[in-house]
């Protein structure tokens, strides 16, 4: 699904962030990918949605190689791919509705279908009841079920997490999780980026580790 | 499919108009003063180069006869040049008319004219233009009049002409060079105006493309919108620079005297079309520019 080759990104004047990383993610499994801050985790899950591009090394994702991508190609890869990062990233002046609905809007689905999905996935995170309530009334635990929601709602085969759980408090952290591995029964590949090695210990899953931009195990 | 889309972009567009509407009134507001100024500088021209032609047009064009050209020949002349030029006013001035002329205008010293023996003076054509004639329009007239059989000289205040032609020349140069000042600098201030509406909406197409979209579909609700406001702002120009020439001109045509023979330029709807189509394509190129450097980042 998702293979790394000797993959190297760095500035120029500046440490490599990322240096001779090869990994392999089978389809269908959950990987947490750890490390310090500063280790290379959120440059790693960047390249994989083509935000940012390797220095060097090839990257495929479900057998096409996007290092080579043109700059056009990039919103089609993203429609397979699901985001959600630890500030949420929700619109606020769009209702709760309007933010899951955004991605199903891009693909030119009708109104009608939007709804209908937008408030399925709503209601999969327990939300559907807040589908017409602005983001900023809603809690940092249930912005971030909407950011998941809006990742999930195009059905995409690989899901990124990038800290989902860290501007939670810590008993929201499980809930928000359990979204995440019940996307993954689905049959959705999913990484998890995270510092915060409790959750490792609670949840054993393969766990990729980085530290200053080398990998350093994956068991 | 593609009717679908472009109805979803319109209403985002419209929405998104009608949920930031201070941004919004900002470029409204500065496109329409950018369109104002360069409407009316260009309807300053237009009413400079009239007052300019209507100043050409009083030069009358004087025919001097031949001293032995009788009255019947010079009647018969006035009427021909009458019959063949509809759009000139002929006056026949005869000898004994012209000499009373010169002796009115030298007032006490026109008593020494008594003395002369005989009538020195030529019999003359005095040619008036009916409508506004421009400078070079006067002087092909003269040389076509004076080339007449019996023509012994024409005057037509050629300095006066050359004076008016040389301003003309000026006025367009000077006019083509300041009004591609002011619309190259209300582009700038547009585009301005625009990208910083669009920086303060740069989570917005974050967001639009990290779920996907393409760059034609993130940059088209900002054109629309930025075409709309063009033409809204359009919209306002037109109706201060009517305002402008139905209420201010005709004052400052009676308050000051030069201006007597300024006429203000009629607005025809090709000219609004026109102002309303270079409001839009001001918005949407300001939007092209303000988006592009967004979807590069």
């Amino acid at each position: 699904m998702i293979q790394l080759f000797h993959v190297k990104k760095s500035y120029p004047g500046d440490a490599p962030v990322l240096d001779d990383i090869t990994v392999r993610v089978e389809k269908g499994e959950f990987v947490w990918l750890t490390g310090p801050s500063g280790a290379g985790k959120s440059t790693l899950l960047k390249l994989l949605f083509c935000a940012e591009s390797p220095s060097s090394g090839q990257i495929l994702v479900g057998g096409r190689n996007i290092v080579r991508l043109a700059q056009g190609g990039i919103p089609y890869l993203r429609r397979n791919i699901g985001i959600v990062f630890q500030d949420f990233k929700l619109l606020d002046n769009r209702t709760v509705l309007e933010n899951v609905g955004y991605a199903l809007e891009v693909l030119g689905v009708p109104d009608g279908e939007i709804r209908e999905r937008s408030l399925k996935r709503l209601e999969q995170v327990g939300l559907d009841h807040k589908a017409e309530s602005l983001p900023r009334r809603l809690s940092g635990g249930e912005q971030q079920r909407v950011a998941i929601a809006r990742a999930l709602v195009n059905e995409p085969t690989i899901l990124l997490a990038d800290e989902p759980t860290g501007n939670l408090d810590p008993g929201l952290t499980d809930s928000i999780l359990q979204l995440l591995f019940d996307a993954n029964a689905r049959g959705t590949t999913v990484i998890v980026a995270t510092h915060d090695r409790s959750l490792l210990v609670r949840y054993h899953k393969r766990t990729i580790s980085l530290d200053k931009g080398r990998l350093v195990s994956d068991a | 499919m593609i009717a679908h889309v472009a109805w979803r972009l319109s209403r985002r567009a419209a929405m998104n108009l009608w949920r930031a509407p201070l941004p919004s009134l900002v470029s409204v507001l500065t496109i329409g003063l950018a369109l104002f100024l360069g409407a009316s500088f260009v309807l300053g021209l237009f009413a400079a180069r009239a007052l300019l032609t209507s100043w050409g047009a009083q030069a009358s064009v004087t025919l001097y006869l031949d001293k032995a050209t009788t009255d019947a020949e010079a009647r018969a002349l006035a009427q021909s040049v009458r019959a063949e030029n509809p759009q000139l006013e002929v006056a026949y001035v005869d000898r004994v008319l012209a000499l009373k002329r010169l002796q009115a205008e030298l007032g006490d010293l026109g008593g020494s004219l008594d003395g002369l023996s005989q009538n020195p003076l030529q019999p003359s054509l005095e040619v008036t233009p009916r409508e506004a004639l421009p400078p070079v329009a006067v002087r092909v007239l003269a040389a076509r009049l004076g080339g007449l059989s019996g023509v012994q000289e024409v005057e037509y205040g050629r300095e006066w002409l050359d004076k008016l032609e040389a301003l003309g020349r000026g006025l367009r140069v000077f006019g083509a060079g300041a009004l591609f000042t002011v619309l190259g600098a209300a582009l700038l201030v547009v585009a301005n105006t625009i990208r910083l509406a669009v920086y303060a909406r740069r989570d917005e197409i974050e967001i639009m493309k990290l779920v996907g979209a393409t760059d034609g579909y993130v940059r088209a609700p900002f054109l629309l919108e930025g075409a709309l406001q063009g033409l809204i702002g359009a919209a306002l120009a037109l109706g201060a620079v009517i305002a402008v020439q139905q209420w201010l001109l005709p004052r400052a045509a009676q308050a000051f005297a030069f201006a007597s023979g300024m006429v203000a330029p009629q607005i025809l709807p090709t000219h609004a079309a026109g102002l309303l189509g270079i409001g839009a394509l001001v918005g949407l190129f300001g939007s092209w520019l303000a988006v592009a450097r967004f979807l590069r980042t």
